[in-house]
């Protein structure tokens, strides 16, 4: 039987990105370039996708560089027995990383495709169950050793790299080239996941498809009720006596729109198959409730998957108001507690409530405002159209229509306690 | 979250295989291999400490699988609850903060009677 070919993802957070560049940038005393070690968990997520998550940079020092006028950089045994150290301690694997100081996608000079496969069989020596190779660097794109199915650096925005494939210009999307030359490739390739097809994960289908969006996972265990027809977009009356899957209407809406998606449809809660959430290049989510959002921002997290949340709600204090909010907790940066959005006292009072919920107000409008602004959010972070690289935490006011910056936000720290890097893949336990 | 040593050590003496880890700000400590009563279905599990206040309770235990066989019936109101990337089952089981960790083990696992 032949085996099938390994699909890797390589996730890189942008916080060692940037250490990596300004690293290896820096001028050496007598060496044409520098050289660093890239650590990196592997976690299998199927028989045939690994994804690879780079947690940590050491950058070699200057004294254990060897004056060798011939090549670029030449490293002593002392540097390759830090990396070694390294993969030792962080029971992880290590990657070779250096820079071709120019854009575009780097390729490996003569020198390197003779030199650096030694290094990496020494890696593959001590550390065989991980994953192991060189990157090439260059100031936006990278050479991997190993065949990665993509290369992301996770941040705001995206630095995405797919395997260069011819695209098809469409002129279904001639009205949205302004997002970039390379934008419906990106919408093409990347691999987005919808956790939740109700009022809000409905609107968000939608407009994925009409992005041209092909690769969809979407998690609802629900089928249709009749609560659901006055905001489920693309529920239709017949829907609920049929009591059709909400995720055979999202299937049923996107194909009409977009019959190339390619889509993954999880009849279940997303814990029950959390490995289709894992595989997901970012999540749109649109849960019900805080212990959702708390479990979904730390599995997002630990797999290094930018989250953007939408949520709305209807109080009554003497009239009704409505409010909602989008929030992008992107790794690395402010989580929802740091924002103050998820807090003790607020995940108390819903467990207090547990099972006496009751029908909580919903209507379409609110949500597909929120969604919108989702997807905003979502096109500016893969294809960085719009220049701008700050946190989102939106408010919503209902009453007013108004979408501000939520005053929190000022307040917040970009640095991020809960959930820190060197805690992302497989965990960490030490023995006690 | 650092615990105190003889506190770990009295826990080890009733759970011997410890371990701990963090998660969105949490620490936990895991427990592999813990011994339930016989009645239990499964009677041995792995389970999670969770010794500060999470989802409203001021410390949790959570196990690595729904346990049947439970002479009283009890509210599992948290089912396939994803902490360090497993799925995990906790009774609601409120447990006034103070105790030591042992002590702390040993009363959650009481709503198991």
């Amino acid at each position: 039987m032949k085996n099938k070919k390994l699909n890797i993802k390589f996730r890189i957070p942008e916080e060692l990105h940037k250490r990596m560049l300004l690293d290896l940038k820096r001028p050496h005393p007598f060496a044409y370039e520098r050289v660093g070690f890239l650590f990196a968990k592997t976690v299998k997520l199927s028989p045939n996708v690994n994804l690879v998550i780079a947690i940590d940079y050491l950058p070699v020092g200057d004294n254990d560089y060897i004056n060798d006028k011939e090549v670029g950089a030449k490293i002593n045994s002392n540097a390759i027995r830090a990396a070694m150290q390294g993969v030792f301690e962080k029971d992880c694997g290590c990657f070779h990383v250096h820079l071709h100081n120019h854009s575009g996608r780097p390729s490996p000079s003569f020198t390197d495709a003779k030199s650096l496969p030694g290094i990496v069989k020494s890696l593959n020596n001590i550390a065989p169950k991980h994953t192991n190779g060189f990157l090439i660097l260059s100031r936006d794109a990278f050479y991997s050793s190993i065949k990665t199915d993509s290369i992301s650096v996770i941040g705001y925005p995206f630095l995405l790299q797919y395997p260069i494939k011819k695209t098809i210009k469409d002129l279904m999307f001639d009205r949205q080239s302004f997002l970039g030359t390379n934008s419906q490739s990106l919408f093409e390739n990347i691999k987005v996941g919808i956790i939740g097809y109700g009022g809000g994960g409905s609107h968000i289908g939608q407009q994925l498809a009409h992005l041209g969006v092909k690769n969809l996972t979407i998690f609802d265990y629900d089928k249709m009720e009749d609560t659901n027809l006055n905001r489920l977009i693309g529920g239709v009356y017949t829907d609920i006596k049929k009591a059709i899957l909400k995720v055979n209407i999202a299937k049923r809406v996107i194909k009409r729109i977009f019959p190339k998606s390619n889509l993954t449809l999880i009849a279940k809660k997303w814990q029950q198959a959390p490995e289709e959430l894992q595989i997901c290049d970012i999540i749109l989510g649109g849960v019900d409730s805080y212990t959702e959002r708390q479990q979904l921002e730390a599995e997002c997290r630990r797999f290094l998957i930018p989250l953007i949340d939408i949520g709305m709600d209807v109080y009554d204090s003497g009239g009704y108001s409505m409010s909602g909010q989008v929030i992008l907790s992107m790794p690395g940066s402010a989580c929802m507690s740091c924002y103050g959005f998820l807090t003790e006292d607020k995940l108390a009072k819903e467990a207090a409530k547990y099972g006496n919920v009751g029908g909580r107000p919903q209507v379409v409008w609110p949500n597909g405002v929120l969604a919108s602004t989702a997807v905003g959010v979502f096109v500016d972070l893969v294809t960085g159209w719009s220049g701008n690289s700050d946190g989102v935490y939106l408010s919503y006011d209902g009453n007013s229509g108004k979408i501000t910056d939520h005053i929190r936000k000022q307040f917040t720290s970009e640095k991020c306690d809960h959930f820190r890097i060197e805690n992302t893949g497989k965990p960490n336990y030490t023995k006690i | 979250m650092n615990f105190p040593e003889d506190q770990i050590l009295e826990l080890k003496s009733i759970a011997p295989d410890l371990s701990v880890a963090q998660d969105g700000g949490y620490t936990y400590i895991r427990i592999d291999n813990l011994q339930l009563p016989d009645h239990c279905q499964p009677n041995v599990v792995n389970a999670l400490l969770c010794p500060s206040q999470r989802d409203g309770y001021a410390s949790s235990l959570f196990f690595s699988a729904h346990i049947a066989g439970l002479p009283n019936p009890r509210n599992w109101n948290r089912i396939n609850v994803r902490i360090l990337g497993e799925n995990w089952y906790a009774i609601s089981w409120g447990v006034t903060p103070g105790y030591r960790l042992a002590e702390l083990l040993l009363i959650h696992l009481s709503a198991l009677r």
